[in-house]
């Protein structure tokens, strides 16, 4: 008896210990109980399909922004090599039949991104340009890039099964959320657990002191913008599924929407600052909130507006989080 | 004359000062000294309007005032000069001085007026002539703590106080400083000045208040003092062993062996410094002590000689190759440098422990073992005595002292046998420091060989086997422990009679 | 000291994580106020979902499919990506109008194949879907009603080609090539052109309905081409584009800019003989006919409509503006528009 009230006073401490450290898992909650009161089919199966599935390619952005904004970096290009790595995977889908076709198309499409995240990396780690202009350099090369493969025009044949995966779901999971969660859960555990990831903290945190204790600073940091890359392209392929076709411009802005998620969960633009797991959270809770606004019937000018708020007031509590350390 | 009544001042349950009453007399240097946290610096604050007292007034010339803010109370004459220095970096030296003051007419700023004004307070003063004309980012330290002091002086106080004026000066742009102080004080002005060094106390205080937790535990003429009294004041014990005793000497092994080498800063020299060695390297700013570290660290490319260590062929492109063969190097400045302030101690600690090749922290596939990261960090932070002891705290929530028992303690965890550490007490106060010296006599005892590079001699002489001293670049003196003396070592690290006594001229 | 400070931040947490909820749950309630209105009752529903959320033409479109279902006692909605290439935002839109069970969609679907299988998922759930503008591949997937694009951009060649005498060289400013309009009016135009032996064809570019990327792309095609005669701007947008950059580089009667749609810029261009024709289609008419074939369905009128139904166009030119039937085409853009 004494020992079950210890254990639930335990359990609500813990629970109230795990809201005040994650205040937006907390918000989320809280937003997911009111949208289900306001609109019943919120939490209809239908519905968490939905949403699940337009969050998978910003979701699998955003794991590589993560590591990319811990090290103080930052990956404009993000969007670019979604728009180039999904008309190159499905243009080479097309040079060969059937599955064949299609194991190329992913092969092209990741050794792309791969590419242009190696290039940023280089760029950023060995030259004195920061990452923010060698991003926008790439967002603005890749992107025109992708317009001159394709002559501005999309891709439409795509192989049937492509866009089956873009549409199927075991149970309440779309397919393409479901390589979202097994990449987020890896890139967790390559960040929390790992050698390569506690270097990423102490390259963003100070990379002085981190070169002083022997990291290997830049040889890091190209390989966070690799990372960042190579998810790029998986989400160029994700999206390309998802919509059954490849347009040049599909990736457009969705760097900011990676770049807004990390934020949202606690990922400090200065570096050393942030989990995959929170910024997980900041993807669901622009993806509950773009969902449920919908859903209720809130405009899509008003929609932005929320968003915008909701990213400068999430930094701004924040600002006064006591947060635990790494 | 300025003083205190009954001062109290509270940060939440914190009480930063304690009914505190002192009386400050004019045309006298008063010093106030204490540790880190012990409350002089907010005390100072508190006269110079920077801060609101929670009970008690602030006493000028027996009138009670209040002072809600600087302004006010440079307008009353007092005058304030922060740590931090507060001038403008992209702006002349001139309109710096005068920023928020400047004469003008018809609403125009009348430059040519205003130098001549910030000229002739220079030499009524017989102030060193930085040149004023440039932006101050272009001049040194040393420049702009005067052009900060001209700038107060320009206001027309009567007191004048300062926030460890010294703190962020090297031994040699010190005593300009000290003498500014001392005319000051002989030009009729009150000076009160806030030192972690007790040195400078001694040389330009007339009179002392030490506090101790927002208490005042001494205040007396400096004609009553002498250094033990201040100490026990400050650290509310008696001294009994600031710098520690040996249990062991040097071994007979080198550990390192340089023969002709040089790099950027340093012409060759020929140096053996053996297992168990606490070698001391002398030097001021500039004189190469820092780019002898920095080559021994792996950050200044050697350019020519040998190097080895423990026998073995060493010339390192970088710190991880010096650490990998053996040499860790501990930089000045921990907070920009060293530290990773916002992750926690338990991550600082273990950082050079993680990136080693071969790590005992890192499994297969890079997997970090997090149980035995745990156990270890907890060790060396009990080991280390780092306050507050809980692993999970940012670097950032500690004391500069604490915060070097962590760079140290990386050194417990990642056992180097050769360690380089520049100027690792700076900052530090007293009762951390007396525990780094302990941290260091205990590393060379087991065996470590320790190059302690330090800009401060008392404590070169205090822990090192042996000093070595540096002048433009070039090793200009070996001194054998108990030969050295600070006259020496500061004539022979600044010039002029190099062979001071007990100085052994190098080839 | 510092146990001091965690004692505030600790309480600052507390208060922080309830003001942060409280704004959630603001937002949430005044979206409920105006969603619980759309569920209630058995009046029934049209959701309106275009491309882009800030196109004028949408909008005017929009004014005819709400006119229109007011008449028949239909509340709307309008759902829409704020940028058009958001695809992935447009369907996720028409997957919410399934959820929120509204009685009828009308798209502009911004790529044929990726709203393919949304438009199904809501016909399998009862709901009609009416494609304006733009359509699907296949084509036969919905009822479809829009001004044949590649007769309209026809004839506004035609146009053009004569007021060349049928030499020179023509260049497109297209607005995208996603769309099944944007790549039938490219289509339309050179098909057309093909019937002048005379006329060349000099390159085509792409404004994404950004006036200034089609002024930038018409001027680098004009200046590194001085032998381009004739720019057709396959939308408003575009069209604006073009008719500054022939302004600025002084080619008024060098160049023959012909455009597509109209909007109150792109009116006094052709006023004053910068753009010497435009084709206008209807939007009004086109969100009235979505509407009506919709009502057919609710009412039971049909069962099965019309695949395709083909709108009227009308070639606005320089000469014509103030002909009656050219006011009342503007109209359709510009509600207020007087001649």
């Amino acid at each position: 008896m004494n020992t079950q009230v210890s254990e639930r006073a335990g359990f609500r401490s813990g629970l109230i210990a795990f809201l005040n450290s994650s205040l937006v898992a907390a918000v989320l909650i809280l937003l997911v109980i009111a949208f289900s009161l306001a609109a019943p089919a919120f939490m209809s199966t239908n519905n968490v399909q939905t949403l699940l599935a337009s969050v998978a390619v910003i979701a699998v952005l955003s794991v590589g922004q993560t590591f990319v904004i811990i090290t103080a970096g930052i990956d404009l290009s993000q969007g670019a090599v979604v728009g180039l790595t999904g008309v190159m995977g499905a243009g080479a889908m097309g040079l060969a039949p059937g599955s064949g076709g299609i194991v190329l198309g992913i092969v092209v499409a990741l050794i792309t991104g791969t590419a242009v995240g190696l290039l940023n990396g280089v760029l950023t780690a060995y030259t004195r340009v920061p990452a923010f202009i060698v991003t926008l350099g790439t967002l603005s090369i890749m992107g025109g890039a992708a317009l001159l493969v394709t002559g501005g025009e999309p891709i439409y044949m795509l192989p049937a099964a492509v866009n089956s995966f873009g549409t199927n779901s075991v149970g309440v999971f779309p397919n393409i959320i479901l390589v979202s969660i097994v990449l987020a859960v890896m890139g967790h555990v390559l960040l929390g657990r790992t050698r390569f990831g506690r270097s990423v903290y102490a390259i963003g945190s100070n990379p002085r002191a981190a070169a002083l204790s022997g990291l290997p600073v830049r040889r890091n940091i190209v390989t966070v913008f690799t990372l960042s890359g190579f998810l790029s392209a998986v989400g160029g392929l994700l999206l390309t599924s998802y919509v059954n076709s490849a347009l040049p411009t599909a990736g457009q802005n969705y760097e900011l929407d990676s770049i807004a998620a990390v934020v949202i969960g606690g990922g400090s633009l200065f570096g050393g600052q942030g989990t995959v797991w929170s910024s997980m959270l900041g993807v669901l809770l622009i993806g509950v909130l773009n969902n449920g606004t919908d859903l209720v019937g809130v405009s899509s000018y008003s929609q932005t507006i929320i968003l915008g708020c909701v990213v400068i007031g999430a930094v701004f509590v924040d600002s006064f989080r006591k947060r635990v350390a790494v | 004359m300025i003083g205190v009544r009954d001062l109290s001042v509270r940060f939440g349950p914190i009480n930063a000062l304690d009914s505190v009453g002192i009386d400050i007399r004019p045309g006298t240097i008063h010093a106030l000294a204490g540790e880190n946290g012990s409350g002089k610096s907010t005390l100072l604050k508190v006269l110079g309007g920077a801060q609101a007292p929670s009970a008690g007034t602030v006493v000028l010339d027996g009138q009670p005032v209040s002072f809600p803010d600087p302004a006010r109370a440079a307008a009353a004459g007092v005058g304030l000069i922060f740590q931090e220095l507060s001038l403008f970096p992209h702006l002349s030296g001139y309109s710096n001085i005068f920023i928020g003051h400047e004469p003008s007419r018809l609403g125009f700023l009348q430059f040519k007026q205003l130098n001549r004004q910030a000229d002739k307070l220079v030499e009524e003063m017989g102030l060193p002539r930085p040149d004023l004309r440039l932006p101050v980012s272009e001049l040194s330290v040393a420049e702009q703590q005067v052009v900060e002091i001209l700038k107060c002086l320009c206001r027309q106080p009567k007191i004048i106080l300062f926030d460890e004026p010294t703190a962020s000066l090297t031994q040699r742009e010190i005593k300009p400083v000290l003498s500014i102080m001392k005319r000051l004080r002989d030009q009729g002005y009150t000076v009160v000045f806030v030192s972690h060094y007790l040195e400078e106390v001694f040389e330009v205080a007339d009179r002392i208040t030490v506090l101790r937790d927002g208490k005042v535990t001494l205040d007396d003429d400096m004609a009553h003092i002498y250094r033990e009294k201040i100490l026990s004041a400050m650290l509310g014990r008696a001294l009994d062993e600031f710098y520690p005793s040996r249990r062991a000497g040097p071994l007979a092994e080198p550990c390192l062996e340089l023969e002709n080498a040089h790099a950027d800063g340093i012409e060759p020299l020929s140096l053996k410094v053996r297992k168990g060695e606490i070698l001391g390297v002398a030097g001021a700013v500039g004189s190469g002590s820092r780019a002898f570290g920095e080559m021994l660290g792996g950050l200044r490319p050697m350019r020519g000689g040998a190097m080895r260590l423990e026998g073995r062929a060493a010339a390192f492109r970088n710190p991880a190759r010096a650490l990998q063969a053996g040499v860790a190097y501990v930089p000045e400045d921990r907070r920009v440098d060293a530290l990773l302030l916002d992750l926690s101690i338990a991550t600082n600690m273990s950082l050079p422990l993680v990136a080693a090749p071969k790590s005992r922290l890192v499994g297969a596939g890079g997997f970090l073992r997090l149980g035995q990261e745990r156990m270890l960090v907890d060790e060396a932070v009990q080991h280390s005595n780092v306050k507050p002891s809980n692993p999970r705290l940012p670097a950032r929530a500690l004391s500069g002292g604490n915060q070097q028992k962590v760079v140290l303690g990386r050194w417990f965890l990642h056992d180097r046998p050769c360690l380089v550490l520049n100027n690792p007490t700076k900052g530090v106060d007293v009762g951390s420091k007396a525990e780094i010296y302990r941290q260091i006599a205990d590393l060379a005892d087991s065996g470590h060989t320790i190059i302690l590079i330090s800009n401060y001699n008392p404590e070169l002489i205090g822990t090192a086997d042996r000093i070595i001293a540096f002048r433009e670049g070039r090793l200009v003196a070996t001194f054998e422990k108990g030969e050295a003396t600070e006259d020496a070592l500061l004539a022979t690290t600044m010039g002029g009679d190099g062979s001071a006594s007990g100085a052994q001229e190098m080839p | 000291m510092s146990g001091d400070k965690n004692d505030k931040s600790k309480s600052k947490i507390g208060s922080q994580a309830f003001c942060r909820a409280g704004v959630g749950l603001g937002i949430v309630a005044a979206a409920a106020l105006s969603g619980a209105a759309a569920q209630a009752g058995p009046q029934k529903t049209i959701e309106f979902i275009p491309s882009s959320n800030a196109t004028p033409y949408f909008l005017r479109e929009y004014a005819g499919v709400k006119a229109e279902a007011k008449k028949f006692g239909y509340k709307t909605a309008f759902q829409a990506p704020s940028v058009s290439v958001h695809v992935g935002k447009q369907i996720g839109m028409v997957y919410t109008a399934i959820t929120r069970k509204v009685d009828g969609i009308i798209l502009v679907p911004y790529s044929p194949t990726a709203l393919l299988p949304p438009v199904k998922k809501a016909m399998a759930a009862g709901i009609p879907v009416v494609a304006t503008d733009s359509t699907l591949t296949p084509m036969d997937a919905v009822t479809f009603t829009a001004v044949p694009n590649k007769k309209a951009a026809g004839a506004v060649a035609n146009y053009a080609a004569k007021m060349v005498d049928g030499k020179g060289e023509y260049a497109i400013i297209d607005y995208n090539l996603s769309t099944t309009s944007g790549r039938a009016r490219r289509d339309g135009f050179k098909e057309a052109m093909a019937k002048y032996p005379g006329m060349k064809f000099a390159g085509l570019r792409i404004s994404h309905s950004i006036p200034q990327t089609a002024l930038n792309e018409a001027t680098a095609m004009l200046e590194s081409n001085p032998k381009i005669n004739v720019i057709f701007g396959a939308n408003d947008r575009s069209a604006l584009g073009v008719a500054e950059a022939v302004k600025r580089l002084h080619l008024k009667n060098k160049v023959v800019v012909v455009g597509f749609d109209a909007d109150l810029g792109e009116i006094n261009y052709i006023k004053s003989g910068y753009i010497k024709a435009s084709v206008l289609q209807s939007p009004v008419t086109m969100g009235k006919t979505a509407v009506d074939v919709l009502h057919d369905i609710f009412t039971g009128k049909t069962k099965t409509p019309a695949k395709y139904l083909p709108l009227p166009f009308h070639v606005v030119t320089s000469k014509n503006y103030n002909d009656p039937k050219s006011i009342d085409a503007i109209q359709q853009y510009i509600a207020d528009y007087k001649g």
